[in-house]
This record gives C-alpha cells, sequence and structure tokens, in this order.
C-alpha cells in the first residue's frame, strides 16, 4: 500500500524559479549586478536603526529629566564624544603629517605631485556583527554629512591605525571594508618583507603568502607597516604585529598578522581623502 | 490569497531574519548558527501549500535576498527548492511526528547554512558547525512550530 497520496506539483515554474534566481546569483557574485539597490535598501535600513535609537534615546533622556539627571548624562555623553574624537584627530593628525612629510619629499622631484589632504571624522552608524564574527565579509558603516563628499576606496582610521578603506557611498552611509574582510588586500611590509596582506576572515588578522627564502628573516613581533604601495595608504603606517609563520607546503611561509585596531572598540572614525 | 496575507507571512519571516541577525553574533563563538527567518518560511509552506507556490517563494526569497542576502537569487533558490520539496510531500509530512518534522526541517535548514556557507564563506565552512547547528535548530523547530500556529491561527 502506497504511503504517501500522490500531490500534483508541476515541476516546470519551480525548474524555471531555480534557473532565474541561479542566473540572477551568477551576476550579482560575479559583476555585483544588484549591489547598487541592496546598498540603498542597507542604507535605509541602517537609517530606519539610527532614527529609531534617536527614539529611544530620546526616551531615556526624559526618564532621566524626571530624575533630575539629564544635565550629568548629557555632560558626561559630550564629554565621552569628545576625548573619542580627540583622539581619532590626533591619530589623524599625525597620519596627515605623515602625509604631507612624504609629499613635500616628493615635491623637490615633482612638484605638481603635491596635493592637499584632508581628514574628516565620521561617527560609525551600523556595524555588520554577524558577519564579523562568524563569515569572511567584514564591513562597517558611517554615517556622512550631507556637506561632505567621500571618495571611494579612501583610507579608514580609528584612534591608533588604518582599519579599512571606504567601498561605496548610499544616501550618506558609507560602507567601509575592513582589513580582516576576505577580499581586501593591503600592500605591507616590514624591516624584511613586502607582500600583499589579505584578510583571513577572521577578527584583527590579515595573512601574507611568502616563499621560504623571503621570510626566513621575518620574527614573530615583527612590526608590520603599510607600504604605500597600493596608491591609497599612506607609508610607514604600523598596523600591527607578525603573530604567527606557519610553514604551508614545501616552499611557502603563511604569515599571520594582527591588527593594532579593534574595529568593536570604536566609534568614531577618520577618512582620509584628497581635496 | 489577499495582499494583506502576503504581507503578515512575509513580516514573519522578516522577523526571523532580523532575530537571526541579533542571536548569531552571540551563538557564533560556540559553533552554532540558527535560521529562524529559513524555518519560519519552511513553516509557511508546510501549513499553507495550497497558497504558496513557486512565485511566491521566488518573490519572498528576493525581497530577502535585497534586505538580509548577501547576493541576490540565493535565498530565491532555497524558497524555490523547498516549496516544491515541501509541495511533493506535503500530505506525507501531515503523518510525520514532531520529532520526525524537527528532524527534516532541521535538516533543511542545516543544508541551507552548509550552502551559504559554501557560496559567500568557503575560508569559515565547519562541520562541527553545522553539526550543533543540526541539533540546535531541530530543538527550536518545536517552538518555531507552536509559535507560527498560533501566530497564524491569529493572524490569517
Amino acid at each position: 500500500m502506497a504511503r504517501t497520496t500522490p500531490t500534483y506539483t508541476p515541476i516546470g515554474k519551480y525548474a524555471a524559479g531555480v534557473i532565474l534566481s541561479g542566473l540572477l546569483l551568477f551576476s550579482d557574485i560575479n559583476y555585483g549586478t544588484f549591489s547598487p539597490i541592496r546598498g540603498l535598501l542597507k542604507s535605509s535600513v541602517i537609517y530606519s536603526k539610527l532614527a529609531a535609537g534617536k527614539l529611544v534615546e530620546r526616551a531615556q533622556v526624559s526618564i532621566a529629566l524626571f530624575q533630575n539627571n539629564k544635565n550629568l548624562i548629557l555632560i558626561n555623553d559630550q564629554l565621552r564624544e569628545r576625548i573619542l574624537k580627540m583622539e581619532a584627530s590626533l591619530f589623524l593628525d599625525r597620519q596627515l603629517r605623515a602625509v604631507d612629510n612624504n609629499l613635500v619629499n616628493l615635491s623637490n622631484h615633482l612638484n605638481d605631485l603635491k596635493g592637499g589632504y584632508t581628514a574628516q571624522i565620521f561617527e560609525i552608524a551600523d556595524f555588520d556583527l554577524k558577519n564579523y564574527q562568524c563569515c569572511s565579509f567584514h564591513n562597517l558603516y558611517l554615517k556622512k554629512p550631507e556637506e561632505i563628499t567621500v571618495n571611494k576606496h579612501s583610507p579608514v582610521a580609528s584612534d591608533k591605525a588604518f582599519v579599512g578603506q571606504t567601498l561605496r557611498v548610499d544616501l550618506d552611509i558609507i560602507k567601509v571594508i575592513l582589513f580582516s574582510d576576505i577580499n581586501h588586500v593591503l600592500p605591507v611590509k616590514s624591516k624584511d618583507l613586502y607582500c600583499n596582506a589579505r584578510g583571513t576572515g577572521e577578527p584583527l588578522f590579515i595573512s601574507c603568502r611568502m616563499e621560504l627564502n623571503n621570510s626566513r628573516y621575518i620574527q614573530l613581533g615583527d612590526i608590520i607597516y603599510t607600504s604605500g604601495l597600493g596608491g591609497i595608504f599612506p607609508k610607514d603606517s604600523p598596523i600591527g604585529v607578525i603573530s604567527s609563520i606557519k610553514n604551508i607546503g614545501s616552499s611557502e611561509n603563511e604569515i599571520l598578522i594582527k591588527l593594532d585596531s579593534n574595529p568593536l572598540d570604536q566609534t568614531f572614525f577618520g577618512i582620509i581623502s584628497k581635496q | 490569497m489577499t495582499l494583506k496575507k502576503h504581507f503578515i507571512i512575509l513580516f514573519s519571516i522578516f522577523l526571523g531574519f532580523t532575530l537571526d541577525n541579533l542571536i548569531t553574533p552571540f551563538t557564533n563563538p560556540y559553533f552554532i548558527e540558527l535560521s529562524l527567518g529559513f524555518m519560519i518560511f519552511s513553516y509557511w509552506v508546510f501549513a499553507i501549500p495550497e497558497k504558496l507556490h513557486s512565485f511566491e517563494a521566488l518573490i519572498y526569497g528576493a525581497f530577502i535576498d535585497l534586505f538580509f542576502g548577501e547576493a541576490v537569487g540565493f535565498h530565491m533558490i532555497f524558497f524555490t527548492l523547498t516549496s516544491y520539496i515541501t509541495h511533493v510531500y506535503v500530505f506525507r509530512f501531515r503523518i510525520f511526528s514532531y520529532f520526525q518534522l524537527a528532524i527534516f526541517f532541521s535538516g533543511a535548514t542545516t543544508f541551507f547554512i552548509a550552502s551559504k556557507y559554501l557560496i559567500f564563506f568557503p575560508a569559515n565552512y565547519s562541520y562541527l558547525l553545522l553539526i550543533l547547528s543540526f541539533i540546535v535548530n531541530s530543538i527550536i523547530w518545536i517552538g518555531v512550530y507552536f509559535v507560527m500556529r498560533s501566530y497564524r491561527r491569529k493572524f490569517l
């Protein structure tokens, strides 16, 4: 006896649906066909979250007012924000000075290459925590005031070191790709090392693959700097230290670099861009 | 089915995916990934198969892809496939025990999670994560089933 009642489910429409979805998936993964639409929607979701957050904040302030604590809370928040902003701007100042120094040196030879740089501080709007903890895509989102223009592929820094670069701007929300994202490649150097470090997909770690001969003088704890070879980050800015050296295969080493700055600890980030 | 009912269903699926996003950062260090959104969609197809067909699955998938996905098409594929398999075996599911249902839908969810990791995050693919997620999702399915059943009876 049959154990199931026969059902009539024509496969045609389902097959067409799967084929159509497959084509869309292929085109989006390979060519980013729908990334502008997804960016817009993601930004609108972030805006709604921010609006909801503001409402909660106002409710909290009202409650605090009721308890005669409003002023203290406000002053505390303002001071905390000011300290975070100052820390970020100090780092940016240092970076700008380094950029300027580089440019001054360069301008002795090529005067016309001396372009101006600007540094701006942005507050975080959202952090893709789910993917940051589990998976290879590491992004954060910054709020951009309307009057400021931010270019794609500009360096993004916290108060300690660079953390990533801008990817795109949708509805005044800046998407930032972090160094640890598996798709990010950062040219770095140490005393005896020049390599393109790729994000490992693990928070705070990037890695380089090098031939054994080229990596024999490298040691654990060596400081890693940006090499400036990618044309995005200024050179000689420390970003992390070598945390492990693994032998992979007979002729290659994998050098794991632990990044100095943890983006989860930050509220404000700076973006350096050309004027 | 009216547009309002579609909104009610879509709202519950959205809520599931939003909860996933909120909870997963805390469960991931323990190699557990929940997929409440996918289980809620599976529940709807299981509960009202006569109203949810390939087109509805495709549209719901497209919405989820745009708001929560890494790329458009992924949820569309899995929603359509789940919808097809559920439709084919819908009467067999009716005679399944809760335990059997939990095993089947948790298995489908684990397959969904495994495919997501293989396509988007191959570096983070882990069998331990899949096994633990299977166990946890099969327990959670029972809760999803009863909560969604009362939601359906109240609003649909």
